[in-house]
């Protein structure tokens, strides 16, 4: 799971340009200024480096960036 | 009316340079056109053409890696630009008040290919959850809209190479009727591609002089054989200004219309852009001799050359009013050409020297075209730009 983590936390650099020093799982996503757009963007790259498709449809429960590593992680180990 | 639309700001990225005053500079130089080789790779042969870049414009000098990402090369040439229009002048009005009108003519080209090359080769899910909010017309208006937080109207105008001079003519109704108090208006385009050129290239519309690039776009002269593509952005700042403030110039009258004739030919006697012209003219109410040079749309195409020649003296009669023609120093910058060529034109009439056109050594059209620059004492100056499709769009400036 670290891997998927590290791959998540790599494509949020890339994304926002923010660096992952200082963010926590509870870290909040609007805080971060990361909308759905941006976490569609993170999920493309995810997708692309593990080669898999990811159905990202539900943003709803998103708040936190442990949220959105949680929601990865499910999405690839299923 | 007791205010003028005016020019308070202006700025500009393309082949001439990050600076008003150095377009000006080399445009009165007309050494050559400032083009040269590029070279992509495809599946056929290599697609080979001349250019005309923003060569001292270096994006990551400008933006953070993860802006680029969110950016064609269209949006970065627009946002320096607009940025250094912004600067040159005084702080904005209310946000609501404030409006934005930008040419642009072929969008995100660049963008658009990789994305089309992504799909090819790896499908659907390759595409960026980001292509349409990067690729779609409007895409530089809603970014610049964001970036200074103007809530007024965001009109993108595609008149192909007519946009520019379009997006500073309906910028300045926008003023006289009273819908904005402040308009960013300009064009911008990014056509050095290989999509693009091998495109252009299909319709021989460009110069093949690839082994005398300087020599290559050659607006009225005999030996023209096409245009060369360019790219860049210029904008300037449109609001009502008193009389007598110090202003980039004014913009006294605008004029659009349509050949309704060919997508790419223009109209062989000029009917139409003579009428442009003179709608252009009424609109300011100056009469055709107050006009002391033109800056023709000149875009080193014999069809263009010989209609816009045409048109001029149908216009101008017998009177040999001056005409420059800056693409043959900058090549054809499509949709922001009559944005930049606004600009150049202003300097001119403030220098008091009106630039002499590149490479001109032996022109074929009847038409005082010049080939050495030449005083001009005349406030007032006529700018044209034609665009395919058949959209004709003239400025008054002053």
């Amino acid at each position: 799971m670290t891997h998927i983590r590290d791959s998540v936390l790599n494509a949020l650099e890339v994304v926002t340009g923010r660096e992952r020093v200082g963010l926590t799982d509870d870290s909040r996503l609007n805080d971060l200024g990361i909308d759905s757009m941006d976490l569609l963007e993170i999920g493309a790259i995810v997708e692309q480096q593990f080669d898999v498709e990811l159905d990202i449809d539900d943003f709803a429960d998103i708040e936190t960036l442990g949220d959105a590593i949680e929601l990865f992680e499910r999405l690839l180990v299923r | 009316m007791n205010s003028q639309v005016a020019a308070v700001g202006a700025g500009v990225v393309g082949p001439a340079g990050t600076t008003v005053d150095g377009l000006r500079v080399v445009l009165q130089r007309a050494a050559g056109t400032l083009a040269e080789l590029v070279t992509y790779p495809s599946a056929g042969a290599d697609v080979t053409f001349l250019a005309c870049s923003a060569s001292d414009f270096e994006p990551e000098n400008h933006f953070a890696p993860h802006e680029l990402r969110r950016m064609d090369r269209a949006h970065q040439l627009a946002i320096v630009a607009a940025d250094a229009a912004l600067a040159s002048c005084g702080p904005s009005p209310e946000p609501d008040r404030c409006a934005i009108v930008i040419g642009s003519g072929l969008g995100a080209p660049g963008y658009l290919q990789g994305q089309i090359a992504a799909f090819t080769l790896r499908g659907p899910r390759a595409i960026s959850p980001m292509a349409i909010p990067i690729a779609m017309a409007n895409s530089v208006a809603g970014n610049l809209a964001i970036r200074y937080g103007f809530r007024g109207p965001a009109n993108t105008i595609n008149m192909a190479c007519a946009s520019g001079s379009a997006a500073i003519g309906e910028a300045m109704w926008l003023l006289r009727t009273g819908r904005a108090d402040r308009v960013l208006a300009g064009g911008v385009e990014a056509p050095i591609t290989a999509g693009s050129a091998a495109s252009f290239a299909r319709m021989e519309a460009m110069s093949a002089r690839l082994a005398d690039p300087a020599a290559a776009s050659r607006p009225f002269d005999r030996g023209r054989d096409g245009l060369v593509l360019g790219e860049g952005a210029a904008f300037v700042v449109l609001e009502r200004a008193a009389p007598g403030a110090e202003v980039v110039g004014h913009v006294l009258g605008y004029m659009a219309n349509s050949d309704a004739h060919h997508m790419v030919a223009p109209r062989p006697d000029g009917g139409a852009a003579a009428a442009c012209m003179r709608g252009a003219l009424a609109d300011a109410a100056l009469a055709a001799d107050a006009i002391g040079h033109v800056n023709a749309h000149g875009t080193s195409t014999r069809l263009n050359d010989e209609a816009e020649a045409s048109a001029l003296r149908m216009v101008f009669g017998s009177r040999p009013v001056p005409v420059t023609a800056n693409k043959g120093v900058l090549g054809h910058l499509i949709g922001a050409a009559g944005a930049m060529e606004a600009i150049a034109t202003w300097a001119a009439l403030r220098a008091g020297v009106v630039p002499p056109i590149a490479n001109l050594a032996a022109s074929d059209v009847d038409l005082n075209a010049l080939s050495e620059p030449a005083p001009t004492d005349s406030p007032y100056a006529l700018s044209n730009s034609f665009g395919f499709g058949g959209h004709n769009a003239t400025l008054v400036l002053g």
